[in-house]
């Protein structure tokens, strides 16, 4: 009879917690998910996240020895200038290629989530803001370093995040259904990426090309991202409004798009699975 | 394919954005920049600056005001006014229509240092209309600033110095002439005037007669211009050699020449000459580039494509195929007396539900927990599995590629009434675990309806969603989260978890180590915490473990259902079928075959079984 009350109790306590908390399970799924990803990630690795720290700063170093006196002229503090859009293109395609996968790799998972399958997806683009934020602690520490005086327009950089998340996301959830169906959008993927990261001037001054270049550049939604982070943190000012405009529109037909996507395919997807 | 279709259009909305994003600049901004991005001159040399207005319609009246270093440099002409205190110099005039408007001015360099040249302002207007009104002006989008280094001769810099900054000044070197205008600064210069007239009329027909020749042609002014350095008294011959190899140098000679100056200030001739030098091969690339991209976006549309037609032409001839010793055609739906035949039953199973119904409803039940209605799911699978493109190519060129239809279920409709349990027993292969994951809302069917409130069901299954990687007690939250337990459920339940699984001394140990009986234990224990949902669906949990634990599985099972749980349960063992169940369902090759009470249902089952093997 006690064991039956408690039972009683038990359930009670369950329904409870999942009546008032289903947003909060879905970022306690997310969150358990993330965890998994970052300690597969680094699991034999002896320094472990710590890679998030030091991998972007010794490319930075890198780069620096290589281009820096190239770009010296036309780039006043080339670390800072590629660091900046190095990390921002980082949290890019870790995002968009882990989540590419987060539908195959979790197909046992798939069966059991009572939560929207987008869940995968998001976990994914939380590990690599997690892995972004790690990076950002090197980034600080690069900013110190090299006397960028702080300004209020660094608040801007989150936004900036805010919404490089929400273009990713989009993208990621159309790569992870495209992915279920046709798996070589993985090295097509791969090959655009190639391209848009040397469209994104990562590390070489925008004014060096040639004009028509500069202004297809400049609709690169990555370089418009970069580009207004460059703005608000090495030059303190306010990113003007054609970066605002670029970065917003990106941003939304992504995230709509994407969600269209998988909305249409999600029962596909079981299937195929 | 209508879906597909719209996938298709969704996927290349972007693409569209991309290619008119372009087309998307306003019209009217303008750009203002220096004719070089990198100025080095000798000492006592007098060199030009040209200041080039970039506008999309062409420069009525502009006023370009710039800075310069009076250390460094001295006016010398050219400007409409100037500064020599501040170091300002200011152009103004009217354009002639020109896209790219050049103006230039005379500077003379008297001390070595490093220094900037650097646009202030700007204000460009739009050509006057026909009655000389004003048209507004454009909008300065941006003002270039270049370094400036004065060298002295008879120290000169590490001749490795020179070389590195040239690459930059490259891209964009072909429009601009100041840096081939070096050798000519030398006053021995004079000799070229003679060649003013004969630059234009040479350079023009260049650039058309040899548009490829543009991106070879650029790096060539560059050896002469690093050859200055040490040549320094001998900069005629340099200067004069240049006109015959490259366009760009021929204009140069003829900007530079003092006698030509004036003349150049509204300068057509340079605009002329370079414009064209510059446009094909920009066209070039964004050809090469856009067409790069599209092709690689078709071809993996168009294979994604032919494949799914391939599906569709295949199966629509095709008569479905079912796992089993392909008695194909017995199983469609029209052929009901073939199950009278094969089975002694007393029901058919659309007449079983029906008297369900009555019974139920004469205990006051009305609505079934569980209603499963009309419910067909088919899957395509392809006879081959290529692995990568170039695999599908080489099937597809064969017509390997075959797709099949393939039933996991077909028309099955039957209810559950709360507090049954339910047992749904069938050969491998027969649409059990299917109907399930239907149930459990995991998959969607192609046609029917489910009707079971998805917010009650929780389904157990073994083994699956463990990571190996993590240790046992990660993935127990892992597990428990993605199946719907919070936090604090987990927090709480964490020890009972442990307990039952008897895994206390290996929670922190990698599941990669475990045996596949502590995993499925594992399992279990996370699946069956605290207490159960109100539909509980168990796909094969209870063939689990040493017989011990079995048991005690067996057992928990059994409080969860007395717990007043309504269960789906699939399973092969025949007894715990016969032991728990207080209906069972019997599907074979996707079709409901049988329902009724547990102990005529497995005995057709075992009849059937014993048939099959014979």
């Amino acid at each position: 009879m006690d064991e039956k009350k408690e039972g009683q109790e038990n359930e009670k306590l369950k329904t409870e917690k999942n009546g008032r908390g289903g947003l909060w399970q879905y970022f306690f799924v997310i969150h358990e998910l993330t965890l998994r990803e970052i300690k597969r990630k680094y699991a034999r690795s002896a320094l472990g996240i710590l890679w998030s720290v030091l991998n972007p700063l010794m490319t930075m170093v890198v780069m620096s020895l290589i281009f820096s006196t190239m770009f010296s002229r036309s780039i006043e503090n080339f670390p800072i200038y590629y660091l900046t859009g190095q990390i921002f293109w980082t949290l890019f395609s870790t995002a968009t290629n882990q989540s590419m996968t987060a539908l195959v790799d979790n197909k046992n998972l798939l069966i059991k989530v009572k939560l929207p399958k987008q869940t995968f997806v998001l976990s994914r683009i939380y590990t690599a803001l997690v892995n972004f934020t790690y990076t950002s602690i090197a980034y600080l520490f690069m900013l110190a370093v090299f006397k960028v005086t702080p300004n209020v327009t660094m608040l801007l950089f989150f936004v900036d995040v805010i919404f490089m998340l929400i273009f990713s996301t989009g993208i990621g959830y159309i790569l992870s259904i495209e992915f279920v169906f046709f798996a070589d959008i993985k090295y097509l993927y791969g090959v655009f990426l190639t391209l848009l990261m040397y469209m994104s001037a990562i590390f070489y001054p925008v004014d060096g090309l040639s004009e028509w270049m500069q202004k297809v550049i400049s609709f690169n939604p990555i370089y418009s991202m970069i580009a207004f982070a460059r703005e608000c943190v090495m030059y303190g000012r306010i990113p003007d409004e054609s970066i605002w405009i670029n970065i917003v529109a990106w941003s939304t037909v992504s995230i709509v798009s994407g969600m269209v996507v998988f909305r249409l395919n999600e029962n596909k997807v079981m299937q195929k699975i | 394919m209508k879906s597909v279709k719209r996938k298709i259009n969704v996927l290349i909305l972007p693409l569209i954005i991309v290619l008119l994003l372009p087309m998307w600049v306003r019209a009217d901004d303008a750009s203002v920049v220096l004719g070089s991005n990198w100025y080095e001159r000798k000492i006592g040399s007098s060199f030009l600056v040209g200041v080039y207005l970039k506008t999309p319609k062409g420069a009525g009246k502009y006023t370009v005001t710039f800075s310069y270093d009076t250390d460094l440099l001295e006016y010398d002409s050219g400007a409409s006014s100037v500064d020599k205190k501040r170091g300002r110099v200011t152009l103004s005039g009217y354009g002639n229509g020109s896209k790219k408007e050049g103006i230039y001015v005379r500077f003379k360099a008297i001390k070595a240092g490093e220094g900037t040249i650097a646009i202030e302002s700007a204000e460009v207007h739009l050509p006057a209309g026909a009655n000389g009104e004003d048209a507004g002006t454009y909008n300065i989008v941006s003002l270039s600033s270049s370094p400036l280094v004065i060298i002295d001769p008879d120290n000169p810099p590490t001749p490795t110095a020179t070389p590195t900054p040239k690459p930059t000044a490259t891209p964009t070197a072909t429009p601009t002439p100041t840096p081939t205008a070096t050798p000519t600064a030398t006053p021995t210069a004079t000799p070229t005037p003679t060649a003013t007239p004969t630059p234009t009329a040479t350079s023009t027909p260049t650039p058309t007669a040899t548009p490829t020749a543009a991106p070879t042609a650029t790096p060539t002014p560059t050896p002469a211009v690093t050859a200055t350095p040490t040549a320094t008294p001998t900069a005629t011959p340099t200067a004069t050699s240049t006109p015959t190899p490259t366009s760009a140098a021929a204009i140069d000679t003829n900007i530079a020449s003092p006698t030509a100056e004036p003349s150049v200030t509204p300068s057509p001739t340079p605009t002329a000459a370079t414009e064209p030098t510059e446009k094909p091969f920009v066209y070039n690339i964004y050809f090469v580039g856009i067409v790069g991209i599209i092709l690689l976006i078709i071809i993996g549309e168009l294979i994604h494509l032919a494949a799914k037609k391939i599906i569709e032409h295949s199966t629509n001839g095709d008569i479905r195929k079912l796992f089993g010793n392909g008695k194909t055609d017995s199983q469609l739906p029209a052929d009901v007396n073939i199950l009278d035949l094969d089975v002694n039953s007393e029901t058919s199973p659309e007449l079983h539900r029906m008297i369900e119904q009555v019974h139920w409803e004469k205990k006051g039940v009305t609505e079934p927990v569980i209603s499963v209605n009309d419910v067909t799911m088919e899957f395509h699978l392809s006879s081959s599995n290529p692995s990568g493109i170039k695999d599908y190519l080489i099937q597809f060129l064969k017509r390997k590629i075959k797709y099949r239809r393939l039933y996991a279920l077909y028309h099955v409709s039957f209810d559950v009434y709360p507090g049954e349990v339910v047992g749904i027993i069938g050969t491998n292969g027969s649409g059990k675990s299917t109907l399930l994951k239907i149930v459990s809302g995991a998959l969607k069917p192609t046609k029917g309806t489910v009707k079971v409130d998805r917010k009650k069901v929780q389904l157990l299954t073994l083994g699956t969603g463990f990571d190996m990687e993590l240790t046992a007690r990660e993935n127990v939250y892992l597990n428990g989260a993605i199946i719907g337990y919070s936090k604090s459920f987990l927090d709480q339940h964490y020890q009972d978890i442990v307990e039952f699984a008897e895994l206390q001394d290996f929670m922190e140990e990698k599941v990669k180590n475990f045996s596949s009986g502590m995993v499925s234990r594992l399992g279990f224990a996370i699946a069956t915490a605290g207490s159960a949902a109100e539909i509980l669906i168990l796909d094969e949990v209870l063939s689990v473990g040493d017989e011990f634990f079995r048991k005690k599985s067996l057992q928990r099972i059994k409080e969860l259902i007395h717990g007043g749980s309504t269960v789906l349960m699939v399973s092969h063992g025949m007894g715990t079928i016969l032991d728990n169940c207080s209906k069972c369902v019997w599907i074979e090759k996707g079709e409901l075959k049988m329902i009724g009470d547990p102990k005529n249902v497995c005995e057709a089952y075992r009849k059937y079984g014993g048939e099959g093997n014979n």
